[in-house]
């Protein structure tokens, strides 16, 4: 079991930012750009190696495969606009990352989907609403 | 105790070119037991890169001896022996040598060897001196032998 | 959830890898000790993908290996209790499904699949609505919550629902299949 003094794994809760000291303050990644970091050191990989496949853990490969499936926008410079939309609302990285994934359409399943979003009056229904018709105009046009 | 030993060494060249007295030598191996949690760093020769990773420094100038003391040596050399029989690089060139510790002697003689000393002292600071600035005396060799 | 995180290691070094190429070495060593691998504190870790410092070694007694302190950058994947994701069924059986999310295995029980919804032990099985509209089977992808987490000594396995609004089968016209 994960011990940590004096906070038990129960604490955690996503859906409250709860993420444990080692996370509050991590980096989160969106899948479309963990399949950017993967895809390019599967290639680096496959160039240096002789024999890449012992060099690929399965967790890699799993990795890779589902981020490549689950990618809501595949160029580069949209995954780029994306992030720069979302932090842009003053949002925690966590949930940046959970609606750069889930991309919800529309403002109902935004708030189901990251119920802390509205938690300390950070956004407004309005406000969610333009970042919903931003982030689809990025994936319109990618 | 521990203070005198260390007024001791600041005088390095007066009162260390003889053999300590009896009485203090389980003091300085007890010393040098901890002294060779040697550092070293990662690429053989620079001792100044692992300085700079070395956690807490005093800016102090240090002041123990400059001579390595006969504990480190051994140490110094044992270590680097094992580590020589074990294929690590060899940092001279060989004429022939074949004996590990013949060759750590032979490296410590061209300064070549790539460790560092950590010194602690009583108050629980320490001094890193790499092996290639410590003078090695080689007077209690004749001596013994 | 992936996540970019700085992790620490301290690496034993044998003597004979104490050449110029030391650095690649601890590289290779620490890539081949970590990746793969998977903690309950820090989830499974998928890639290195920075050192960023290597500390000064230290010289273990009697051994003649060197321990080195190694800080590095990596890509985990941990998931977390109420983390809503996507993932793709890997079979489904009377008890409920399995799904994988990257490196994780997922397992929604039937208590936790809407009521409307019932086992058909087909050819495939599956879950179907009485109407037919929605049906979850092997390769379906679905969207679920993690309701809960078990740490294993090697892997991580959650426990996920489709009982609750906006989860289940996604309706993407390129995603089910």
């Amino acid at each position: 079991m994960a011990s940590r003094s004096g906070q038990p794994v129960e604490e955690e809760d996503a859906s409250e930012l709860k993420l444990g000291e080692d996370f509050v303050k991590a980096k989160c990644l969106m899948n479309a750009e963990v399949a950017l970091v993967l895809q390019r050191k599967y290639e680096q990989l496959q160039q240096l190696a002789d024999d890449p496949s012992s060099q690929i853990s399965q967790v890699f490969e799993r990795s890779l495969q589902y981020v490549r499936r689950f990618s809501r926008y595949q160029n580069p410079d949209a995954v780029k606009q994306v992030r720069e939309v979302l932090t842009r609302n003053q949002l925690h990285e966590f949930e940046v990352c959970v609606i750069g994934n889930l991309c919800p359409e529309t403002v109902e399943e935004a708030k189901a989907l990251v119920p802390s979003i509205t938690k300390r009056g950070r956004m407004d229904e309005e406000k969610i609403e333009t970042m919903l018709t931003d982030l689809a105009t990025i994936k319109k046009f990618e | 105790m521990a203070d005198e030993d260390y007024n001791d060494y600041d005088g390095g060249d007066v009162g260390y070119e003889e053999e300590p007295p009896e009485p203090d030598i389980e003091d300085e191996v007890a010393e040098g037991d901890e002294e060779n949690d040697d550092a070293r760093d990662f690429d053989g020769l620079e001792t100044d890169t692992l300085v700079d990773g070395a956690e807490v420094r005093t800016d102090k100038p240090r002041k123990t001896t400059k001579y390595m003391t006969k504990y480190e040596r051994a140490r110094v050399l044992g270590t680097r022996a094992l580590q020589i029989s074990m294929n690590a690089p060899v940092m001279v060139n060989l004429e022939g040598e074949t004996d590990p510790l013949e060759i750590a002697m032979k490296e410590l003689r061209e300064r070549k060897i790539p460790f560092t000393i950590r010194r602690y002292l009583p108050d629980g600071s320490y001094e890193d001196w790499g092996v290639d600035e410590l003078i090695v005396e080689d007077s209690w060799r004749r001596q013994v032998g | 959830m992936f996540f970019h995180i700085y992790l620490d290691r301290n690496l034993q070094l044998h003597p004979r890898h104490f050449g110029p190429h030391l650095r690649d070495k601890l590289i290779a060593k620490l890539i081949q000790d970590v990746e793969g691998t998977c903690s309950g504190r820090h989830g499974f870790v998928v890639a290195v993908t920075a050192v960023e410092t290597i500390g000064s070694g230290l010289i273990r007694d009697g051994t003649g290996f060197v321990t080195f302190p190694v800080k590095y950058q990596c890509v985990v994947f941990r998931p977390f209790k109420g983390e809503i994701l996507e993932s793709v069924v890997t079979m489904v059986n009377k008890m409920g499904f399995f799904a994988e999310a990257g490196p994780v295995q997922i397992f929604v029980s039937n208590h936790l699949i809407p009521d409307d919804m019932a086992f058909q032990s087909d050819d495939v099985p599956n879950y179907k609505t009485s109407d037919g509209s929605v049906r979850i089977q092997k390769d379906s992808e679905v969207r679920l919550k993690i309701v809960g987490t078990r740490v294993d000594a090697t892997e991580i396995f959650c426990i996920g629902t489709i009982k609750d609004d906006f989860l289940g089968l996604i309706g993407d016209p390129g995603g089910a299949t």
